[in-house]
């Protein structure tokens, strides 16, 4: 499923300063596609990763998943486009710390109305996938970082997503676990063409992409192309 | 499986949970015991009217009058037995006896001491119809269509028949204490009594209780000739009859003619509970608002406490409609487990109160002086259990608090949206 992102801005009220995220931003993210976006905080990295993945609408411009157009969806629609179309991966795991890591896989499938032998096939099916099944009955606070960050891989793959969307995934590893997290995403886009973004000021996560998106002050300023 | 993940929630969140769930179980707890408490201390009134088959008893107060072997029961004053016929043929007036309350003293007339005070120890006696078995203080048949809630039962010998005279039918504690049985003759003034059965009162107070109930002519005679009687028993086939039999009751005997019925009587008997159980209703229903109000103001703290996790909810595909079902279920759980635990010690402190609690007779209704020879069943029977559908209302009430919070919570969740809630990550 190709991603357009057509002419998009976004802006925010921050107290009483009105910061401009995203200044007429386009861009195709092709089926399969494994692309980086970098740039300093603040250049509009997250607000893109959030416009593409259905958490919020633009201000201006349109965005189309394959030929659903985004900024046409009630909050309901971009409900069910993130349930079966997207996976997130954020900078500091976000698992809910009551869960297990097993449960935390479990999450997006809850509301689904699928069985639950389908639902704990699939969870299995994303833990092994990461390498964390060993580690599926512990809370998240008896996890390391990098089990953590897997346990997080595990839940945005779980869906068999379209589009993985991940803000600064490695930040808060260290460097081992990093590449092995990064090794993870590059085997999902090979096996599953899953579309990868990730977001990160990381040079290696940057180079692990076939596509660099540079932003500055919520444009899109350069982009590079990775030969293989 | 949102029912399942709630519950994971519920249980492993704690200290939210315990709070949540004292907080409901505490005021619960309170209306279960106090509705519980009230409706026995109203139910232990009434018995004592349904222990006689009456719905209405008729008396005389008057002064106390010492210095006789047969006299009427302190307090009571003669009420012409004509009374008794005129009531009976009032409209809705199912049945009526009149019963002639005596303290018969055996061993000479009771003197009085300087303060006034009796000396002697009497014979508590009833002269009764021996007609009227489902009406009265021996009554033994049930009324047509109710529950056996009568106060006597003959344990053994048979109840007294219209023919006899100087019969008598005596309290088993009686029996024991003048060591008779059945067949025995004993004195009662002047006169020599046959044993013709032993009753059992059952334990509890009961109206113009007495130690041995003789045939009301009897009495009569042993009194002054007169057919005259001190407490008139009557049941009603409607409530409307009461007002008939009232304003009768007031024109044959005088303003100070004593009118009880069910509802007056719980005035009397019960104005202390009464006031207890207006105060007690009044905390619960505070605490109850108050608790109302934690729940709510917790489910929106929850809802804020909780804003990371439903922006991962939201970002991983759940609808408001799915994040509002997680907090309702969490929510009902609280409130479940705090409605069952609230009714539960509600049982317990109902019951202890029971336990504890002994509510007697107006004096009015005592016919034992302090002297008699045997004590009298003073209590009223207390039966603190609570009904069931109190219970299920109580859960259902808890179960409602549940509702509301969620749906508080659910408001303030759906309004969250995704990207805020993470950009607070």
């Amino acid at each position: 499923m190709d991603i357009r992102v057509e002419g998009v801005s976004k802006s925010f009220r921050l107290g009483a300063t009105q910061v401009q995220a995203l200044s007429d931003v386009s861009l195709l993210l092709a089926a399969g596609d494994f692309v980086s976006l970098s740039g300093p905080s603040g250049a509009g990295k997250s607000t893109l990763l959030g416009i593409v993945g259905g958490l919020e609408k633009p201000d201006q411009g349109k965005v189309y998943a394959g030929e659903q157009d985004l900024t046409a969806l009630d909050s309901e629609g971009l409900a069910m486009y993130r349930r079966h179309s997207v996976g997130f991966i954020f900078q500091a795991f976000r698992l809910l710390p009551a869960l297990t890591a097993y449960e935390n896989v479990m999450v997006p499938l809850v509301p689904l109305d699928e069985t639950d032998e389908a639902k704990r096939k699939q969870v299995a099916e994303a833990l092994d996938r990461v390498n964390i099944a060993h580690r599926a009955a512990h809370l998240p606070g008896e996890l390391s970082g990098g089990e953590q960050q897997r346990v997080a891989v595990a839940r945005a793959i779980v869906n068999a997503p379209d589009v993985v969307l991940a803000d600064e995934p490695t930040g808060e590893l260290d460097r081992q676990n990093g590449e092995l997290i990064m090794e993870l995403l590059c085997r999902l886009n090979q096996d599953d063409t899953t579309t990868i973004v990730v977001a990160s000021h990381d040079p290696e996560v940057v180079q692990a992409a076939r596509r660099t998106l540079k932003m500055q002050d919520g444009r899109i300023v350069s982009e590079d192309h990775q030969e293989g | 499986m949102i029912w399942s993940y709630a519950w994971k929630g519920f249980a492993r969140r704690k200290t939210r949970a315990v709070l949540a769930v004292s907080g409901l179980a505490i005021s619960i707890a309170l209306l279960v015991a106090v509705a519980t408490i009230s409706r026995a201390v109203r139910s232990a009134v009434g018995t004592s009217l349904e222990a006689v088959g009456a719905d209405v008893v008729i008396h005389r107060p008057v002064k106390p009058c010492l210095f006789e072997q047969v006299k009427l029961v302190g307090g009571l004053g003669e009420i012409d037995g004509g009374l008794v016929d005129a009531i009976k043929e009032i409209d809705g007036v199912r049945n009526v006896t009149g019963v002639l309350d005596l303290w018969v003293f055996s061993e000479g007339k009771a003197v009085a001491s300087k303060q006034g005070k009796m000396v002697g120890s009497p014979t508590v006696v009833a002269g009764i119809d021996p007609a009227k078995k489902s009406i009265g203080p021996v009554r033994v048949e049930k009324r047509e269509g109710e529950d056996d809630k009568s106060c006597c039962a003959v344990t053994e010998g048979d109840y007294l028949r219209s023919t006899d005279t100087f019969k008598a039918m005596i309290t088993e504690k009686y029996a024991q204490a003048k060591n008779l049985k059945v067949g025995d003759k004993f004195p009662l003034g002047p006169y020599t009594f046959e044993v013709v059965a032993l009753l059992d009162l059952k334990g509890s107070a009961h109206i113009s209780g007495a130690e041995a109930f003789i045939p009301l002519k009897t009495a009569q005679t042993m009194y002054d000739q007169r057919n005259i009687v001190t407490t008139i028993f009557v049941s009603l086939d409607r409530n409307s009859a009461l007002a008939p039999v009232t304003e009768t009751a007031k024109r044959m005997i005088g303003p100070e003619a004593d009118v009880t019925s069910e509802a007056n009587m719980s005035k009397t008997t019960a104005d202390l509970a009464a006031v207890t159980q207006r105060t007690l209703f009044a905390i619960s229903a505070i605490v109850l608002t108050v608790v109302l109000l934690l729940v709510a103001k917790t489910a929106l703290a929850s809802v804020a406490e909780r804003v990371t996790e439903i922006g991962i909810l939201k970002a991983t595909g759940w609808r408001d409609g799915d994040v509002s079902r997680l907090l309702t279920a969490e929510s009902l759980f609280a409130s479940l487990f705090g409605g069952l635990i609230g009714a539960a010690v509600g049982v317990g402190l109902a019951f202890l109160y029971g336990t504890a609690t002994h509510p007697a007779l107006p004096r009015t209704f005592v016919s034992y002086p302090e002297c008699a020879a045997t004590d009298p069943p003073k209590a009223l029977p207390l039966d603190a259990t609570p009904s069931a559908w109190l219970l299920v209302a109580a859960v259902a009430v808890a179960l409602l608090i549940g509702c509301v919070s969620g749906y508080l919570a659910s408001r303030r969740a759906a309004k969250l949206l995704p990207a805020e809630a993470l950009r607070q990550l």
